[in-house]
């Protein structure tokens, strides 16, 4: 019976016009490898080694911070930590305390961390294959029926990334809601790559959907790396890093926001950015100034060998504003688990 | 696409019951699993607590 089949199946595979479409697409995948193009990395990362790298970015906080982690295992990872926050108020601020838990293998990464107000946020990241993961983050809100889900799944080929995320897709409204994003980044010659970012959104079935399209370009010379970036409301943001030494590292963001106010007329607002990272033997300095006055420190420091000091400072000239942050972070591990680092061998976990 | 109010309220119904199990389940889940799988296992007491 299956014999038959197959037999009947063979014009499939045998005709003329299936063999050349066969061959022309393995002598292109054959002509695509000759290039050696590396993978370009994320499009959201095109920026990264200047904003995550040298710029402040998310890392300032205000007021006194504790965190205690503990350290189970590190292969699977199995952590645990405890935080605590004082005299920090404001929305988006951190809460008095919160309790998180990791757990990570070479195929998935756990997380979830929950705070004294009850607020659950928690991750799932499963590695389907080497250059497949797929990542999700739910948020939730005790007594509330709101619950945020965002679903992202990211493909890392030879010589290009593409991501396809979803943040609170919906079916049962009678149409399709929510916010889509396509990501993809391709490299074009050894040193450049060039990307393409796609928003579809649609807030309820009674509004509109909107479509945004952002490009990116990104250069990688030898030790320096400068993009261009072209966000859909008409922002245009420029940035050059540069490794000046072994641990010194200094880049400059321009951001430059074109706004049409009237027919005849736009307005135009422009930040720059410029910051600078050191790295010395047991502490790292990072700091920045921007042209909306705005001055920002931060100093790491590793007082003993599990345990970490860190003093972030912001100065506003222009509001005459200050924000003052202290933090001492305790990494706590056994001395079986200190010898099982050293031991184990490395996992990649999908984070 | 057109989907009957009964499936809908099943479905709404499905999401709620699965937010309230990830809201109070999840992290027992990873306190668990990692309970589980690490070695050597740690003492419940220092798992909870941060002192000790």
């Amino acid at each position: 019976m299956d014999k038959v089949a197959e037999d009947q199946l063979n014009w499939l595979a045998q005709n003329p016009l299936y063999s050349v479409i066969n061959d022309g697409l393995s002598s292109l995948s054959a002509r695509r490898d000759a290039l050696e193009l590396p993978n370009p990395g994320t499009f959201e990362g095109v920026t990264s080694e200047l904003t995550k790298g040298v710029f402040l970015s998310n890392m300032q906080f205000t007021g006194l911070r504790a965190d205690i982690a503990k350290i189970f295992s590190v292969s699977p990872l199995f952590q645990v930590s405890h935080s605590f926050a004082m005299g920090v108020g404001g929305p988006g601020a951190a809460t008095p305390y919160t309790f998180s838990a990791i757990h990570g293998t070479s195929k998935a990464f756990l997380q979830a961390n929950i705070d004294n107000e009850g607020q659950l946020s928690a991750r799932f990241n499963w590695r389907w294959t080497p250059k497949f993961v797929s990542r999700s983050n739910i948020q939730i809100a005790p007594g509330s029926s709101q619950a945020m889900l965002q679903v992202d799944n990211d493909y890392t080929g030879k010589d290009f990334s593409a991501s396809l995320k979803a943040i609170n897709p919906n079916l049962l409204d009678g149409g399709m809601t929510g916010i889509f994003i396509m990501q993809y980044l391709q490299s074009v010659t050894k040193s450049l790559s060039l990307g393409l970012e796609a928003v579809w959104q649609r807030q309820s079935m009674v509004t509109a959907p909107e479509a945004l399209v952002s490009y990116a370009a990104k250069y990688q010379g030898a030790g320096w790396v400068a993009s261009v970036g072209l966000q859909a409301a008409g922002a245009l943001q420029l940035t050059y890093w540069r490794k000046l030494a072994e641990r010194v590292e200094a880049g400059v963001e321009s951001n430059l926001k074109v706004m049409p106010t009237g027919p005849y007329s736009v307005a135009a607002e422009g930040v720059t950015t410029i910051g600078a990272k050191y790295e010395f033997r047991q502490s790292s300095l990072k700091a920045q100034v921007d042209t909306s006055g705005k001055l920002g420190v931060l100093l790491e420091r590793r007082v003993a060998p599990m345990v970490t000091l860190t003093f972030s400072g912001e100065m506003d000239h222009y509001k005459g504003g200050a924000k003052v942050g202290l933090a001492v972070a305790i990494e706590n591990a056994s001395e079986e688990v200190m010898e099982q680092q050293q031991a184990a061998p490395s996992i990649q976990i999908p984070f | 696409m057109q989907i009957s109010e009964e499936t809908k309220e099943r479905i709404t119904r499905i999401i709620d019951i699965s937010r309230v199990v990830v809201h109070y389940g999840y992290l027992p889940l990873i306190l668990y699993i990692g309970y589980t799988q690490s070695e050597p296992k740690p003492s419940l007491i220092r798992l909870l607590t941060p002192l000790a």
